[in-house]
């Protein structure tokens, strides 16, 4: 269906072997939302369900979706690209995937005149597309191949510039006086060194944002695809412009963090704010923003396109622009420049930071003897000087270049430890903390199950971080600072049971009977299905969405049951909407999903995860919300593990609730229900029915 | 919300004589001004009557900017229904691998004392509407489409833009006429842009900025607290100078 507002409409065909263009309409897609739903359906009808294995083959497809918001001014949901595509970080196999970034390429994608951008095939020769004002041409890149993403977007501005206009000065698209006209850069999606030299953790790169899981670089690498750079003066339609207008200013009030006040929740941790960590405050997620603003280098906060946070930071001397979460947090502690320039050196090399915050594995292989100068694997790296900016240099370029153990580790370290014999002991031991899919432990998966069942049936990193930030780093902080909470157990598992209209708050218990209830599967899947659509298909950040309780004090203290992402979906397309259409939308992605999954092979057997999570006790604190004998409290969770009989009946419970087999495998039923005939017959065709 | 304008001026909207207004502007302004009408080619007659000031004006702080464009999306909203940076009368453009605070540039209307666009205009369509706290205006009814409005404007990017939508021209109108937008704008009204700011870097004064006012310091001790700078260049940090320190004893 076409909406009033929200999308422009088009959909841009690249084929990269032929040259070709073809524009398509975007109205069959726009259903679910744009981004990652709307790809799956997209990438099943142009492959005919015949998804490669991986995204390496030249049959792969490689999908960027702006969502219905994107560019639009919905707070923290105008700025997300949300790519689909056969990924090749995955370990064992790595299915299809998304991946996605913040930044302005979504908007501008919008502005050029199309919803979304496919690329097929593979070029003979390197090459980036060039698109303006709906206008698609496929450039030369050999005299880019090799540039790092930074010198590539910058001489792609250029390009698209021209000599007729300063950045900043009104630049007219088509030369006539009726031509659209703009005073702002293209926008440019690029790989560095990693990406062409199909690093299977490497990025896609665009004004300093990442797009990093699944391993999207190496795709375009593979598809000799440099980069895409978007630049458009289109507008994109709203159906109720007064209610947006209304709802963003709303919204601002009650949940944007008031710069101009001092210390606007009082905090028992010095430099440390409530306000900041829970609720979000400008250049949050820089994260030196905790340690006591660390930063000495004058800064401002920077923030992607509709944004009401602004969470990241813009210095001075530049390094470390856009840095973001654990990119902020990398080797070479000296106060914040050399984490910053590490930062920004990733960027350039084009390599997914969270593959590489944590240098561990390594470096324990080193004390054991088994990697450094001379061992069995041997290695010129210097280990003399683990953690240090130094290292993190040499390492980061021998992925990228696939020199020294890089050539290896350019693999996935589930690839290099299987290479190296070692994979089956250190992920059983946890000394390699992969938990699924090859993917690092990012929360604990013995104990936040949203994360990892969800994600064990998925094929990467489930990010859901603002969820996170309520049930487990509020009662860590308070925790730390040795302090009451402002929200105790009770009443946020409360809040939670109302914001998700679950009703019960037993689905928040996280205690070791409350991971495998019938309670906690329901928010485990209200929780995915939240994921799938609200964040990774109409975009909303998930650093900043959803909201189920605020830390502000005063007037708005207590509970958020706004729900304001169903508000803005319909002033801007003009489609009411609520909890349980938006909950089926994000069922409807994940059957889309699991089905083109099983297209490519998949089995129950696959569903998985690794032997530490069943057979190696959690031994630090990890606070979360448990009902212990009668009362809710923020637990240690100390000593759990998952337990793998009860773990393959979650997995059939939760198959079931989906409309799936006990095999795993969505039902005819199930999708014909959805409109999905089509990739019934598929499924029945490959014998999967 | 609380809201982010300040008191009307109550002697602004009478019309003044060329005299008058160079003598009220002060060096810097004469300069400015003066300097971008000779680059033009212009020349003031000295029986002109120059143009009431406007009783409002927009000012920002480039440095508190959050780079997020939010401003563009909300003015072209409200004016015209469409969320579109190109159609925006305020344009922010900025570098994401710059240094700041040189990286942003925030483009206002600056409601000219002497507006150059208003005297180009040969319809009238670009005029000093005094209905509305004299605010520079474009008629789109009257618009030609002869762009002389843009040519004339002494800034970079010119703060005057063709509508390629509707084809005529466009500037900042302190959001007189926003269809699009429940609230009342102009002089004494508001803004959408200074609404929208999530980081209060935009705000409506009613007496005329210097010249070099028009991009200015908001940045406050809360500012401070989250460790950002304060002084007027952008280049101290808050926990050197102190203020960091002192906001958090408060």
């Amino acid at each position: 269906m076409a909406y009033a507002g929200g999308f422009v409409g088009k959909i841009a065909v690249v084929d990269l072997s032929s040259g070709k263009v073809e524009v398509i309409s975007s109205e069959p897609y726009q259903s679910q939302g744009g981004g990652w739903a709307s790809g799956l359906e997209l990438m099943f009808d142009l492959s005919g369900g015949k998804v490669p294995a991986d995204g390496f083959d030249p049959q792969a497809i490689f999908i960027m979706f702006a969502s219905g918001l994107s560019g639009t001014g919905v707070p923290s949901a105008s700025e997300r690209t949300i790519c689909t595509f056969p990924g090749v970080q995955g370990f064992p196999k790595p299915w299809i995937t998304r991946s996605g970034w913040g930044g302005r390429f979504a908007p501008m994608m919008k502005a050029a005149g199309f919803d979304a951008i496919a690329l097929k095939g593979a070029a003979a020769k390197p090459v980036w597309i060039n698109v303006v004002d709906g206008q698609v041409t496929i450039e030369s890149a050999e005299d880019l191949w090799g540039l790092g993403t930074i010198a590539t977007q910058e001489e792609i501005w250029a390009r698209v510039r021209g000599d007729k206009a300063a950045f900043g000065d009104w630049l007219s698209t088509g030369g006539t006086r009726d031509s659209g006209r703009s005073t702002l850069r293209p926008v440019v999606a690029a790989i560095g060194p990693a990406g062409e030299n199909k690093v299977r953790t490497s990025a896609v790169i665009s004004d300093t944002r990442a797009g990093g899981q699944g391993g999207p670089g190496a795709v375009w690498g593979a598809k000799n695809l440099k980069a895409v750079s978007v630049y458009g003066t289109g507008g994109v339609p709203v159906a109720d412009p007064k209610a947006l207008i209304d709802l963003r200013l709303e919204m601002q009030q009650k949940y944007e963090y008031p710069v101009d006040e001092i210390n606007p929740q009082p905090s028992p941790v010095p430099g440390l704010s409530y306000w900041g960590l829970l609720d979000r405050g400008p250049g949050f997620a820089a994260m030196d923003y905790y340690l006591n603003a660390k930063i000495k280098t004058p800064h401002r906060p920077s923030g992607c396109m509709g944004c009401y946070i602004c969470c990241r930071n813009s210095y001075a001397d530049a390094l470390g622009n856009g840095q973001h979460c654990v990119e902020s947090i990398f080797w070479g502690s000296d106060g914040g420049t050399n984490e910053r320039r590490i930062a920004t050196m990733l960027n350039d090399l084009g390599l997914d930071a969270f593959q590489y915050m944590d240098p561990g594995v390594l470096i324990r292989l080193n004390q054991a003897g088994i990697v450094g100068p001379g061992k069995k694997i041997d290695s010129k790296l210097p280990f003399d000087r683990p953690q240090s900016a130094a290292w993190a240099e040499e390492f980061l370029k021998a992925v990228a270049y696939r020199t020294d153990i890089g050539a290896d580790w350019a693999e996935g370290p589930g690839r290099a430890l299987t290479k190296w014999g070692l994979w089956e002991e250190l992920s059983g031991n946890g000394s390699a903390p992969y938990p699924y899919h090859g993917y690092t432990e990012h929360y604990d998966p013995r104990l936040e199950v949203d994360w990892s069942y969800a994600g064990a049936l998925g094929s990467r990193d489930r990010n859901c971080h603002s969820y996170n930030w309520e049930v487990h780093w509020l009662p860590t902080v308070v925790a730390i600072a040795g302090v009451e909470s402002d929200v105790p157990a009770e009443t946020l598992v409360q809040y939670m049971a109302e914001a998700t209209e679950l009703g019960d708050p037993m689905c928040f218990d996280y205690s070791e009977q409350g991971i495998y209830s019938d309670a906690r599967l329901a928010a485990v899947r209200w929780i995915m299905h939240y994921d799938e659509y609200y964040l990774q298909s109409v975009g909303f950040c998930d650093w900043a969405w959803p909201h189920f309780a605020t830390h502000r004090g005063g007037d708005t203290a207590g509970k958020a049951l706004d729900q304001y992402e169903h508000k803005f979906w319909t002033a801007v397309t003009g489609e009411e909407t609520d909890t349980e259409k938006s909950q089926e939308k994000g069922r409807k992605q994940a059957t889309i999903e699991r089905a083109l999954q099983i297209l490519q092979g998949r089995t129950r057997d696959d569903d998985t995860m690794a032997g530490y999570v069943f057979d190696v006790p959690t031994s630090a604190p990890y606070f979360l919300p448990a009902y212990i004998n009668g009362k809710w409290t923020y637990d240690t969770c100390l000593n759990r593990t998952l337990d793998r009989d009860k773990w393959e009946d979650v997995k059939t419970r939760l198959y079931k609730a989906e409309g799936w087999s006990e095999k795993g495998v969505p039902t005819r039923e199930t999708l014909e229900g959805m409109g999905y005939g089509r990739i019934a017959d598929a499924l029945a065709a490959a014998g999967a029915l | 919300m609380a809201d982010k304008n300040q008191t009307v001026d109550e002697t602004a909207g009478k019309e003044i004589s060329r005299r008058q207004f160079v003598t009220g502007l002060g060096g810097a302004g004469i300069g400015v001004i003066l300097g971008g009408l000779i680059a033009k080619g212009f020349i003031l007659p000295d029986e002109a009557v120059a143009f009431p000031v406007s009783q409002g004006y927009l000012v920002v702080d480039s440095k508190k900017c959050g780079e997020c464009q939010t401003c563009m999306l909300m003015c072209s909203l409200a004016h015209d229904g469409v969320a579109n940076p190109s159609l925006s009368r305020i344009q922010v453009e900025f570098d994401p691998y710059g240094k700041f605070p040189s990286e942003v540039a925030v483009n206002q209307c600056h409601q000219c004392v002497y507006p150059a666009c208003v005297d180009a205009c040969p319809t009238g369509a670009n005029h000093v509407d005094t209905k509305h706290g004299n605010v520079r205006r474009i008629d789109p009814a009257k618009c030609i489409g002869c762009e002389r409005c843009i040519q004339a404007c002494p800034y970079t990017p010119s703060r005057v833009q063709w509508n390629f939508e509707k084809k005529h021209s466009q500037k900042c109108d302190l959001c007189v006429d926003t269809p699009y937008w429940n609230e009342k704008g102009g002089p004494g009204g508001k803004q959408a842009c200074v609404e929208s700011c999530p980081m209060n870097a935009i705000s409506f004064v009613s007496v005329t900025p210097a010249s070099t006012d028009y991009d200015t310091n908001l940045r406050t001790m809360g500012w401070a607290f989250l460790g950002m700078p304060v002084d007027d260049a952008g280049t101290q940090d808050p926990t050197v100078s102190g203020l960091q320190a002192a906001v958090s004893q408060k």
